[in-house]
């Protein structure tokens, strides 16, 4: 059976075939037995597939949605934008004003020369903001 | 013109009022007689009985637009049994005796369990292979079967170039289901199974 006969017994099986159509089918279907038999097996396939169907849990497709490439241009640059902004915020709640380093850079120096007679070991140099700041730096520049 | 039960079911569910009609004339000239012998001899009456089987209609029309009818035996054994259920109900509502089978009851049974036997082996069988075809083959004839679209939907839901792909694809993969599940006879049947 060719795939225009099996369009047409389709159609005649969803109640698409009307008029002159129709009675032509069922006059081939009341007199030659094996388009009989293959209406038949088309139609036990049809209902097989249903209950199969019906059976069967539903999956939902996904809709993909593409987005267009001015959106993406935008997107990308609200993105560097909001980033910029995080990265300002972070490194000025880090690092304290330079007035505040050198007020505490005088009061320790003014601290030493009052206990110069104590033995005490010198404090280590730490830098003026924390080393998160610093891998910061490191991962924008990768970035 | 007598059609098979998966045709009338076909008809039912196209869900155009003139098939689904011409379907239930049929299957009221195939059952109704047989319940309404059976309706009779367990304390009903015709009346009863033409009561018992527009339920019936109702049940049937109803569960094969909500996917729920699986045809696993006769559309004849279907209705007798629910017109059986259909009609203890109404006993045990009404507060009357519910009758028990009896001998003639078992013996002289409308259903042909043979006929229904074959029916459900036929449809474990085409459930098997359906499951054994690849997934778009069964993509597209759950699309074109079960969900009814047309075969332009089907091409930009599935991705073919044209119409004509779709129904080349949809064609083969109907003859191959043909071929696994029917054309083997005996041999596809015990595969199968």
């Amino acid at each position: 059976m060719n795939c225009d006969q099996q369009e047409w017994i389709d159609s005649y099986l969803f109640g698409e075939l009307e008029g002159a159509e129709r009675r032509q089918f069922e006059a081939k279907y009341a007199t030659d037995e094996a388009f009989r038999a293959e209406v038949d097996l088309q139609a036990e396939i049809m209902v097989g597939v249903n209950s199969y169907c019906a059976s069967k849990p539903t999956v939902h497709r996904p809709k993909v949605v593409s987005m267009s490439n001015t959106k993406k241009i935008w997107l990308s640059i609200a993105a560097a934008i909001a980033l910029a902004f995080m990265v300002q915020v972070t490194i000025n709640t880090a690092i304290p004003p330079a007035s505040q380093i050198v007020e505490q850079q005088i009061n320790k120096s003014a601290a030493k020369q009052d206990n110069m007679n104590d033995f005490e070991k010198p404090e280590p140099v730490r830098p003026p903001y924390p080393i998160y700041s610093n891998l910061l730096y490191v991962a924008l520049s990768f970035a | 013109m007598r059609y098979s039960d998966h045709i009338l079911i076909l008809k039912i569910r196209s869900g155009k009022s003139q098939e689904a009609n011409e379907a239930l004339r049929q299957i009221r000239e195939q059952s109704f007689d047989m319940i309404c012998k059976w309706i009779c001899r367990n304390s009903g009456s015709h009346a009863d009985a033409q009561d018992i089987f527009q339920d019936v209609c109702i049940n049937l029309v109803q569960n094969i637009r909500n996917n729920k009818y699986q045809h696993n035996a006769k559309l004849t054994t279907y209705n007798f049994r629910v017109a059986q259920n259909l009609w203890y109900k109404k006993l045990r509502k009404s507060g009357r005796n519910v009758p028990i089978d009896t001998f003639a009851d078992v013996f002289e049974s409308p259903i042909n369990i043979e006929e229904d036997f074959i029916i459900k082996e036929r449809n474990e069988i085409l459930r098997k292979y359906l499951g054994r075809l690849s997934p778009r083959e069964q993509e597209i004839l759950q699309l074109h079967c079960f969900e009814r679209k047309k075969m332009s939907e089907i091409a930009i839901i599935m991705g073919f170039k044209s119409q004509q792909t779709a129904k080349n694809f949809k064609c083969k993969a109907m003859k191959k289901l043909k071929e696994l599940a029917f054309a083997g006879g005996r041999n596809s049947m015990l595969r199968a199974i």
